[in-house]
């Protein structure tokens, strides 16, 4: 029996353009007993002062509506912008396809073109 | 704790808790890869109907129980989440945006609801 994958987070600090951004990364599976902790996490201080908000969800292994939740939450509240890093063909890719929610989630297949995208918006 | 009903079934009690809902992923995404089932579509779809369960079925009221039964029969996975809660009502203050039962509904082949003041029924079926 495999083990369920760790929920993890991990914030960091970037700049690009001079402009500051919290990374924000998850990891694992993201459900019920974590959308919490997502969101009070995405919506902290930290996140709210930054010029904008890098979500990297490449490492997500699974995700259900609760997570998407956290994320849409997060976006709608967050004052500055919130690009995500979606892997082609993940997990999280194929939820925000069975959701027909993606445009309502900025995403990148990449770090480098959702900073882009990040610093254009910002 | 779990109980295997079988070599090829699974029934589990479930605490109306958050942390139910990646148990209840894990033994039912191990069961749908020992039987050839899409384990992805398997793990979401429980995944939601757990949540959707632990969420909504014991607001306002004390904590009832949750069983999930997994069996097969003729080419099909045969999964039920029930829950002896209040039944499914219309909840426009509801915290999820009502995407679970959509999702459900996707990713099962055939699925269906049965509610009623004393309790809600999902059944879900995956070829195997």
């Amino acid at each position: 029996m495999d083990a369920p994958a760790e929920f993890e987070i991990e914030v960091s600090d970037r700049s690009s353009d001079g402009i500051e951004l919290r990374a924000v990364e998850l990891r694992g599976d993201v459900d019920l007993a974590h959308a919490d902790e997502v969101t009070q996490t995405l919506l902290s201080e930290d996140c709210r002062r930054a010029g904008g908000v890098l979500l990297d969800l490449t490492g997500v292994e699974f995700m259900d509506s609760s997570g998407l939740r956290s994320v849409l939450v997060a976006v709608e509240q967050l004052e500055c912008p919130l690009v995500a890093v979606v892997a082609p063909g993940s997990p999280v890719a194929r939820l925000l396809e069975l959701t027909e929610v993606g445009d309502r989630v900025p995403s990148h297949p990449d770090e480098s073109a959702a900073i882009a995208a990040l610093t254009e918006s910002a | 704790m779990p109980n295997k009903a079988g070599p090829e079934e699974l029934e589990l009690r479930l605490a109306p808790e958050p942390a139910s809902v990646g148990a209840a992923r894990q033994a039912t995404g191990d069961l749908a890869r020992e039987l050839g089932a899409n384990v992805e579509d398997v793990r979401l779809a429980v995944s939601e109907a757990v949540a959707n369960a632990v969420v909504h079925a014991f607001q306002g009221r004390e904590p009832g129980s949750i069983t999930l039964t997994a069996q097969t029969t003729s080419g099909w996975l045969l999964i039920t989440v029930a829950d002896d809660g209040k039944g499914m009502t219309p909840n426009i203050d509801s915290p999820g945006l009502g995407l679970g039962i959509s999702l459900i509904s996707k990713v099962a082949e055939q699925v269906r609801f049965d509610s009623s003041d004393t309790g809600t029924t999902v059944s879900m079926s995956f070829p195997i």
